[in-house]
């Protein structure tokens, strides 16, 4: 997926992002994270059951291993557990849903805050963050959006932005996502005249 | 299902490792538990682990261990690989949506057929003068900002703007200095009104409650007016002043001009500032001056303007010059490089008035700002033998009041900043430094071709020598304002390759 992050997508990103804000009210921010936590303690949880594996196996296997394969196994074994926990299914399939979610809420609010989406005057920022090691989308959108909008539009939206993993390329659905919900935020906050572009092109959400 | 391959490959490379490579006589010995050799190996090396000499003894000969090395070469191969795959995982890397350069390029070629549009609509147009506005009125709007003075940009903000600094606390604003304006879109499409956004990166210096803190900005600020306007002549531009009388701004609430009495209605005469948003503001610090940040864009290529073989006919047909290169060839040399080594080396000397007459205001103001606050903490930041690789023009602008060519200028030097005992406390006085810089230079329209070289060191007008030049870039001997591009070349934006965007 970092091949397929390619310029033209990113082009067509902002393109799609500009188009939107044109014809409706909404300042718009997409945001995609590799993963929302670091999710440690699952590697070294994995670690640790790898270890636990390969002592065993050297210990009670019905065969004679030398000194310096008993002392490494558990470590090498650790260190497989380790990296294999890095795998994103693996990772996935680790985690409890209720953690991941939050983890994935959490960021959102994080970058939303950072990255000052609350400062536009009439409230009108909107988050799209997409996790991809959980394969979660999250629509944060500031008081203004969030009202302007009926709750079954926003889950609608919810919905159907979730729905881009199930997509083989789940970048270009991220697009056409984008270009769907052009009209509905039209529809519920349209463009006003004098309008001006409250967020900074390069937003900062270094976190 | 690579991770899937991955796994099957670890595995594999377990069984390897751990497979037994001659078999054992005598069959398994799972009761033991300890399939281990360890105190009876007879390896010297492995003597030390003899920890438990029980589990030995019924080892002891004419068994078989296994120790393939090459199975764990293979397992630790099979791990590295595995760790290299995930350093390069499918995940996208943190990205945050932002115009590429593609956008940007579409952009700018966008700005371009607005510009185009709106000097149609508007023949006296000129980036340069409007340029000149907005500086003037971001300067007073801040230093006005909580003193009843405000009340005199009434014409030039909008109700709500006129409001803004109402309830602030009383503080002043001064030593502002706007180090760069962008322009981000021109829009001719309204029936009524036309706009221009831009985008400013200031610093100015806030006192409050006896305290000053130096800022730096990034704002956006949305431009008006009504439709089918034509721009006021230079004077009335490169000030801010009554758009009827043209006598410095001086107005009511209302609007009406304390001079000659004309009510001036936002947008009816002059463009007015209809929004504006802070996008970043941070605290200045004295470390910045001696930060040194890598290049970042010397490696770009140049950013050219579309249409710039086009521009150079237009150019040249303009000059009743016979071919672009005999226009070029002397501009690269006596004006461009000419004022970039000047220029630099005034500044390596902290003599900014020794180039005055080449700079325009703005440039004057901002630099020596900087170089002001060099002088406060008694440092030198010293760019010592400059070379200049290449000169690449990059965009011609003509309108009818100005002239603006910018090139790209590739240089090298040694960068570096000293404090006064000559320490280094930035950049290097070893390393050299490459780097590039687009600087536009501006002239008035209407001058003709030199032939004779430029003097760098005596007035354009009236050739007396430029040591007694004012602040306000006016020659002590004839009076003539030189900054203005009236007269000559004078260098009016410097920009880093990194953030120039055509």
């Amino acid at each position: 997926m970092k091949k397929a992050l390619t310029t033209e997508l990113q082009t067509q990103l902002w393109e799609t992002i500009k188009h939107i804000e044109k014809n409706s009210h909404i300042e718009m921010v997409v945001v995609l994270r590799p993963r929302s936590a670091d999710y440690r303690d699952i590697a070294w949880v994995w670690g640790v059951f790898g270890a636990w594996l390969g002592f065993t196996y050297v210990m009670f296997a019905p065969e004679y291993f030398s000194d310096d394969i008993v002392y490494a196994t558990p470590i090498a074994a650790f260190l497989s557990g380790f990296a294999l926990a890095h795998f994103p299914l693996l990772t996935r399939l680790s985690i409890k849903k209720a953690r991941l979610e939050k983890s994935v809420v959490t960021m959102a609010r994080a970058i939303f805050q950072k990255g000052g989406i609350q400062h536009t005057q009439a409230k009108i920022g909107v988050l799209v963050y997409v996790s991809w090691l959980e394969k979660r989308v999250v629509l944060l959108a500031d008081k203004g959006a969030e009202m302007a909008l009926p709750v079954s539009e926003w889950k609608t939206l919810h919905a159907d932005f979730q729905g881009i993993f199930h997509e083989r390329k789940p970048l270009d659905a991220l697009i056409t996502q984008l270009e769907k919900s052009q009209p509905v935020f039209s529809r519920h906050l349209p463009p006003i005249a004098n309008d001006i572009n409250e967020l900074p092109d390069d937003l900062d959400v270094d976190l | 299902m690579r991770a899937m391959l991955l796994i099957w490959l670890l595995l594999l490379g377990l069984m390897t490792c751990f497979n037994v490579t001659e078999a054992r006589p005598g069959g398994g010995h799972s009761s033991s538990g300890h399939s281990s050799s360890s105190g009876s190996y007879s390896s010297p090396s492995y003597g030390s682990f003899s920890y438990n000499p029980s589990f030995s003894s019924g080892y002891n000969n004419g068994v078989s261990v296994n120790t393939n090395p090459a199975g764990l070469v293979f397992f630790l191969i099979i791990l590295i690989i595995i760790i290299i795959i995930l350093k390069n995982k499918t995940a996208p890397q943190p990205f945050v949506a932002a115009p590429t350069a593609i956008n940007r390029s579409r952009q700018q070629s966008s700005l371009k057929n607005e510009l185009d549009l709106l000097k149609q609509s508007d023949p006296n147009f000129s980036g340069i003068l409007f340029i000149d506005f907005v500086h003037s009125l971001y300067t007073k709007f801040y230093s006005y900002s909580t003193h009843p003075e405000f009340s005199y940009l009434s014409p030039f903000l909008s109700t709500e703007l006129q409001q803004h600094f109402e309830k602030a606390a009383p503080w002043t604003v001064n030593e502002i200095v706007i180090n760069g304006i962008r322009w981000e879109s021109i829009s001719t499409q309204g029936t009524e009104t036309e706009s221009i956004s831009l985008v400013i990166d200031a610093n100015y210096t806030l006192h409050q409650q006896d305290k000053a803190t130096r800022y730096t900005v990034t704002e956006r600020w949305l431009f008006y007016r009504q439709k089918g306007l034509l721009s006021a002549e230079p004077d009335k531009m490169q000030t801010l002043c009554c758009p009827q009388c043209g006598a410095p701004a001086h107005f009511t609430d209302s609007g009406e001009c304390g001079h000659c009495g004309t009510v001036i209605n936002k947008g009816e005469k002059q463009w007015y500032l209809s929004k504006r948003v802070v996008l970043r503001t941070t605290a200045l610090a004295a470390s910045d001056l001696v930060s040194y940040a890598e290049e970042q864009g010397t490696q770009l290529i140049t950013i050219k303007q579309d249409g710039l073989a086009e521009q150079m006919q237009s150019y040249i047909q303009q000059q009743s010059l016979p071919d672009w290169n005999s226009f070029w060839q002397p501009f690269a040399d006596d004006i461009v490089k000419a004022y970039f080594l000047s220029i630099y080396e005034h500044w390596s000397q902290r003599d900014w008035q020794g180039v005055r007459h080449l700079l325009s205001d703005r440039l004057y103001e901002a630099n020596s700002f900087w170089l002001a606050l060099y002088a406060e903490h008694d440092w030198h930041n010293r760019l010592d033998d400059i070379n200049i690789s290449q000169i690449v023009p990059a965009k011609i602008e003509l309108d009818k009041y100005y002239q603006a060519i910018t090139v790209r200028i590739f240089a090298s030097c040694f960068d570096y900043t000293e404090d006064a005992n000559g320490k280094i406390i930035g950049g290097s006085k070893r390393n050299r430094r490459s780097y590039s810089e687009y600087w536009t230079f501006v002239r008035r329209t209407g001058k003709a071709a030199h032939t004779a070289p430029y003097s760098l060191t005596s007035c354009p007008q009236c050739g007396a020598p430029a040591d007694n030049m004012g602040q306000t870039a006016e020659c002590g001997y004839c009076g003539s304002k030189i900054s203005t591009g009236e007269f000559s070349w004078v260098l009016f934006l410097i920009m880093q390759d990194d953030v120039y965007e055509g």
